[in-house]
């Protein structure tokens, strides 16, 4: 192939592409909201259940009168660099200027780029405490970290009388937040934290963090981590012999793999939730669960959390939308969510406050025979 | 159209990678697959020196090449003694390595949640905030570091290393020290990673360690070898068309959950195919 | 010191698994003389075969687990077939079959990601696991099999090399494959054969680990890289010496990370490789 021939091949590719981008058609009518989620990757559970929560709230939303919602959605395979690419493209091409986002890591990266281009970011998966900023342009429907510990830490040192506790915690930016902010409240009100093991994500070999944990005699062993490398973990523990009780963040429950890799090893284990199991608490919760089990199916444990906050979140920001005019001002928007306050949401009563954080009621959940429940 | 200029900076800084492998691999025969190890440690440099210490961008990125051209000389060193397969083996380690590091060394790199809010550079009180400044910069420092390749490969200075691709033994029996020059072409790379690395930290504001480890030295091997080694157009001409090739995938309508799998699978189809039917690449001089 | 026996046993437990990699990526480096990265995955597709036969149709294990050792020698020995004899037959370097096998292997990790998605999923389901505790430290009954099969394969691959006819082939074209052509063998055979007998040791690996964890479609590589490793501490072409790496690096790793904090462990085991490249690059048994 002659060079000559490989220059027109590379420059019908590039006129190819710019064709592509100049015809490119937007319904100029509909309040476009970008949502970057994992749709691919290891939280790719997580991301179908946010994904059908917000699907169902705009089904939902579009059946009453006013200016129709239409979700943009882009993968960010649970990666902060992928998610600013996306964001670039939706922000660039589409032109949103609301854009939901999966991920602390995630969260964290956008915020300045979402400031800077005033864009509204809401998560609904994230739980590090960096990213309480006041008056700004970022917001969350999801607990923060240290909101979390303050509850686990409590019910570890107060409830379950364990003065000594093991950490193991995942090596990615949620077990690295959740790990310091429990070490922090914990330590706080007295515990002691004896032992800390971390592990990769994606990993599948915990038994020699486990190993070493078990020599240290602790009273519970609390685990930051997601559900394959959770369940695993605790399956492996059980084999070891390990009859420490263990105790989890939330994110345990965030995928199907979990009770698959836990296998019998699950029965027991105690988790932190903010979002309810029982459907007897709140007619907002019951109306939800069976709209969700006719459009989907039963949600169980995790899909519900995740779901319910992705499916609250976007009916919040719709309600703000329409009442804005979203292409231009978005500072509109933020007000508007500013001034929300008890909203009676699927995932439990929502006000934000100065930081755009939601304070969140706590639940301590237990597995029992595949299933999580009420403790 | 704005989009578009957020993928020419990609493109032009895609490109200055694949023109530092390209240099390692097309002209020298040196294959290392850890390329974004060297970037990454100019771009954490950047990083923190402009957000903590507020220096100016452009002596960070100084600071930022510097260090990675040490840590390439000591490397490089290193790894002077090992041939073929086990150089390829040897780079894979370091990679591995350097991403322990990044993702580990917690207090210093913010491990995996990474360095978010990254400021643009800055000179004389001009600030390359807006997209199309900062590509005139991308564009800019690609032309020029494109020059000094050809500058680098023209001289005597890239006979003796075309001559260690071809044959390194005959080389050394010339009175040449090839150690010399393999060392000294490494360190170069590694600096250009560096000056790349610098300004990938502000375009996209946020560095995490995995945009530092082995799938991005692969992806950076992939456009050298589609364009062709041992030609300073191939990276330029394999860094469009890959680009492309990406783009053109999410717009072609695949559900976005299959679309990473898929380019994946492109790229894995590529390189086979590459070293089956055109392993000199698009433009390539060098057949490896 | 009660942590002593379960690092040991620890050890072996990881050591087995890497063994099983170990030996059949040395078999196949003795006779094809490149590194096929594209062997990890033939350990995927072992396990995920079976994933498919037994969790998904409900076929009895007693044929699923054989059927999944065999499509994983399959695979094996079509990309030797269509793609390594071909760039063998052009007289194509070793670094170009690598890249080869390392599109083939991206290709193949993205078409399992696609068949049945990224996420993980188990095998230990389906069957009930049993532990022991030998000598202090704890075993599960997969596990104890793992470990038995590495000794299986050792002495199988010994036995194998030592006292067939086959075998003797193959020691033939690992020595010297020009002569061994010259001398009626036909190398191309032997090499097919040869390799499908190492993918179907991979992937008996690929289902042990479904079993004893589970799989995802990017298991392979690191499992690979670890394999890796341990051959070129065992000494490359030597089965006992890829044996003996294996559980070296399984122990290294473990009673590194005793001391040194867990996400050190990659980083551990990736210095092992690159001091023996350094200090002992032939291995504890090699021949240079």
């Amino acid at each position: 192939m002659k060079n000559i021939q490989i220059y027109l091949i590379a420059a019908v590719f590039f006129i190819a592409l710019v064709g592509i981008f100049l015809f490119q058609k937007n319904p100029r009518n509909d309040i476009l909201i970008g949502a970057i989620l994992p749709l691919s990757g290891n939280s790719a559970d997580q991301g179908e259940w946010v994904k059908n929560g917000l699907d169902l709230a705009v089904a939902q939303i579009n059946q009453a009168s006013g200016a129709k919602i239409k979700i943009l959605y882009e993968d960010s395979q649970g990666v902060p660099t992928q998610t600013i690419s996306a964001y670039e493209k939706l922000r660039l091409e589409n032109h949103i200027s609301i854009v939901i986002t999966w991920g602390s890591g995630v969260g964290l990266a956008l915020t300045p780029l979402v400031n800077r281009d005033h864009v509204v970011q809401m998560g609904v998966a994230t739980a590090a405490d960096a990213y309480s900023t006041p008056d700004d342009f970022t917001f969350r429907n999801f607990p923060s970290a240290s909101s979390e510990s303050d509850f686990l830490s409590s019910v570890v040192f107060n409830q379950l009388h364990a003065k000594k506790t093991a950490v193991i915690k995942i090596n990615n930016d949620y077990g690295v937040s959740s790990a310091v902010a429990f070490k922090k409240a914990y330590e706080g009100i007295g515990g002691a934290v004896i032992a800390e093991e971390s592990f990769e994500s994606g990993a599948s070999d915990f038994r020699s963090q486990l190993t070493k944990v078990k020599t240290a005699h602790s009273d519970i062993i609390y685990i930051a981590s997601y559900p394959m490398e959770g369940g695993l973990l605790l399956r492996q523990a059980k084999e070891l012999s390990i009859t420490t009780p263990f105790i989890a963040s939330v994110a345990i429950m965030g995928g199907k793999s979990f009770f698959d890799a836990a296998g019998g090893a699950s029965q027991g284990l105690l988790v932190v939730s903010s979002v309810p199991v029982s459907t007897a608490s709140n007619p907002e919760v019951a109306e939800f669960v069976k709209a969700y089990s006719d459009a989907f199916s039963a949600p169980q444990g995790g899909t519900q959390l995740y779901a319910a906050r992705a499916y609250d979140a976007l009916k919040i920001l719709a309600v703000a939308a329409r009442a804005c005019n979203v292409a231009t001002d978005t500072e509109c928007i933020k007000q508007k969510l500013f001034a929300t306050k008890a909203y009676k949401g699927a995932g439990g009563s929502i006000t934000f406050d100065k930081n755009g954080d939601i304070t969140a009621g706590f639940h301590l959940l237990k597995v029992e025979n595949g299933s999580f429940v009420n403790y | 159209m704005e989009y578009f200029i957020h993928l020419a900076i990609l493109f032009s800084l895609s490109a200055l990678f694949a023109i530092s492998l390209d240099l390692l691999i097309g002209y020298t025969g040196l294959i290392s697959v850890t390329q974004a190890s060297f970037g990454g440690v100019s771009a954490y440099t950047v990083a923190l020196l402009t957000i903590e210490y507020h220096v100016n961008f452009f002596i960070a990125m100084l600071a930022g090449v510097l260090l990675a051209s040490l840590t390439a000389l000591i490397v490089g060193f290193v790894f002077s003694r090992f041939r073929g397969d086990y150089y390829i083996l040897g780079t894979i380690g370091f990679s591995y390595i350097a991403f322990s590091v990044f993702l580990n060394w917690q207090s210093l790199t913010g491990g995996p949640l990474g360095i978010p809010g990254i400021p643009r550079p800055e000179i004389f009180g001009f600030a390359f905030s807006d997209n199309t400044a900062f590509l005139a910069l991308t564009i800019g420092t690609l032309g020029l570091l494109y020059l000094c390749s050809r500058f680098i490969v023209n001289s005597s200075f890239g006979r003796v290393l075309k001559a260690i691709r071809e044959d390194e033994e005959a080389v050394s029996v010339f009175g040449y020290r090839a150690l010399f020059y393999k060392l000294a072409i490494f360190v170069i790379a590694a600096a250009m990673m560096g000056i790349g690395g610098a300004l990938y930290a502000p375009f996209l504001t946020y560095i995490d360690p995995f945009a530092f480890g082995l799938t991005p030295s692969i992806y950076i091997l992939t456009v050298v070898i589609l364009g062709g080694l041992g030609s300073l157009r191939g990276p330029i001409v394999g860094a469009g068309v890959l680009i492309a090739l990406l783009e053109g995938l999410r717009f072609a309508g695949f559900p976005p959950d299959v679309s990473a799998q898929l380019q994946q699978l492109i790229y894995g189809l590529l390189l086979v195919g590459l070293m089956l039917y055109r392993p000199q690449g698009l433009l390539g001089e060098f057949r490896l | 010191m009660d942590i002593l026996p379960q690092l040991i046993a620890n050890s072996l437990i990881v050591g087995a698994t890497y063994a099983l990699l170990a030996m059949s990526f040395s078999l196949i480096y003795s006779v094809s003389r490149f590194f096929n990265i594209a062997h990890g995955v033939t350990a995927a597709i072992g396990g995920y075969t079976v994933l498919y036969l037994a969790k998904l149709h409900g076929v009895p294990l007693a044929a699923a687990i054989p059927l999944g050792i065999a499509a994983a020698a399959l695979v094996g020995w079509c990309l030797e077939f269509f793609i390594y004899r071909r760039l063998r037959a052009r007289g194509a370097s070793s670094a170009v079959t690598l890249i080869a096998s390392l599109g083939a292997f991206t290709a193949l990790q993205a078409m399992l990601a696609l068949t049945f998605t990224s996420q993980f999923q188990t095998l230990s389901n389906l069957v009930t696991i049993r532990t022991f505790t030998i000598g202090g430290g704890i075993f599960t009954s997969v596990q104890l099999i793992i470990f038995a099969s590495s000794v299986a394969v050792c002495l199988g691959l010994w036995l194998l090399l030592s006292y067939t006819k086959f075998g003797k082939a193959v020691r033939a074209v690992s020595d010297d494959a020009e002569v061994a052509k010259i001398v009626g063998i036909n190398t191309n055979t032997i090499i097919g054969i040869t390799v499908a007998i190492g993918s179907g040791i991979a992937g008996l690996a690929g289902i042990l680990i479904g079993f004893d964890t589970g799989l995802q479609p990017t298991m392979g590589f690191i499992l690979l890289l670890k394999g890796i490793i341990g051959t070129i501490a065992g000494g490359i072409g030597s089965i006992s010496g890829s044996f003996l790496g294996a559980y070296l690096l399984g122990f290294v790793e473990n009673f590194g990370i005793w001391q040194i904090s867990g996400e050190w462990k990659d980083a551990i085991a990736f210095t092992l490789l690159i001091v023996f490249l350094l200090f002992r690059p032939q291995g504890i048994f090699g021949k240079k």
